[in-house]
């Protein structure tokens, strides 16, 4: 598949997919994985919600660089690493919190902890991804000359 | 030329504008459509221009106190539906007493429990 296509398909496959692991870490570099109910736009930008105060929040105000992994849900296993940043822009915000409640309300046995701690606003980041790479989990060879992983960015 | 029933209208008073989103879903799925309303004031004027069936009242809200918001409507209609932080059976008792026609706690309920009484409340009426 051409890496266009490929990307093409993997938007879809990540669109069609609510839970990420997120890496953060402190200005100290302590990290910290955390999972969250993800929104992708087309053109690979990863948006979530979540509360300010939280340590996630803080990690990213003081260091910015993240990773992310939407893992072991066939056919693609995507991993990126980007800068997070804070969206203020009303109407993305918005898109956001709908694409939020889309996934969510796809996911009966869970109640997003994001609700729990009910005295702090909601924050909604971006990250903007520096590189990106998918894994096709459904490769039928034990072995393969070429490496496994390609980068879409 | 078939028209179609109006849908009835919930508002929703709230200041979390995501658990605004949730309830809208739920509702819409049950034909019912929910509009959110921030504070007392908002609520009034959508009130005079949406026409609900229902209110679902936070009683925990900026401004005036959400029992203030209940006194002003026990009354006259919309329905009120109580949806609050506030867990305590004084809370409860005293909502009730002031013309709350349902109380739930957020801290024991669900989303999906929340919407199927109130609809089910609404239907009967």
């Amino acid at each position: 598949m051409k890496k266009e296509e490929l990307k093409k398909d993997v938007v879809s496959f990540l669109q069609g997919h609510p839970l990420m692991v997120l890496a953060t870490a402190s200005a100290e570099g302590v990290p910290r994985a955390n999972t969250v109910i993800f929104y992708v736009d087309d053109r690979l930008n990863f948006y979530f919600i979540t509360r300010e105060g939280s340590q996630k929040v803080r990690n990213m105000d003081e260091n910015d660089k993240v990773a992310l992994s939407v893992s072991f849900d066939p056919p693609y296993n995507v991993e990126a690493v980007g800068a997070a940043e804070r969206v203020t822009d009303k109407k993305t915000r918005e898109l956001v919190m709908d694409k939020f409640v889309e996934h969510a309300v796809g996911l009966p046995d869970i109640w997003p902890p994001v609700f729990r701690y009910s005295d702090a606003d909601y924050v909604v980041f971006r990250i903007r991804p520096k590189s990106v790479r998918v894994l096709d989990l459904t490769s039928q060879h034990i072995y393969q000359s070429e490496p496994p992983f390609t980068d879409l960015l | 030329m078939s028209s179609r029933p109006a849908e009835k209208t919930v508002v929703i008073v709230d200041k979390d504008e995501l658990l605004f989103r949730f309830l809208r879903f739920h509702f819409g799925r049950d034909g019912f459509r929910a509009v959110f309303a921030g504070d007392g004031s908002q609520l009034d004027r959508l009130i005079a221009k949406e026409k609900p069936v229902a209110v679902m009242l936070e009683l925990v809200l900026p401004g005036a106190s959400g029992f203030e918001i209940l006194e002003r409507h026990k009354e006259r209609p919309p329905f009120i539906v109580v949806l609050s932080q506030l867990s305590q059976p004084e809370d409860r008792e005293k909502a009730v007493r002031v013309g709350a026609d349902l109380y739930f706690s957020k801290h024991d309920s669900t989303i999906r429990r929340v919407v199927d009484e109130t609809v089910a409340f609404l239907n009967r009426q």
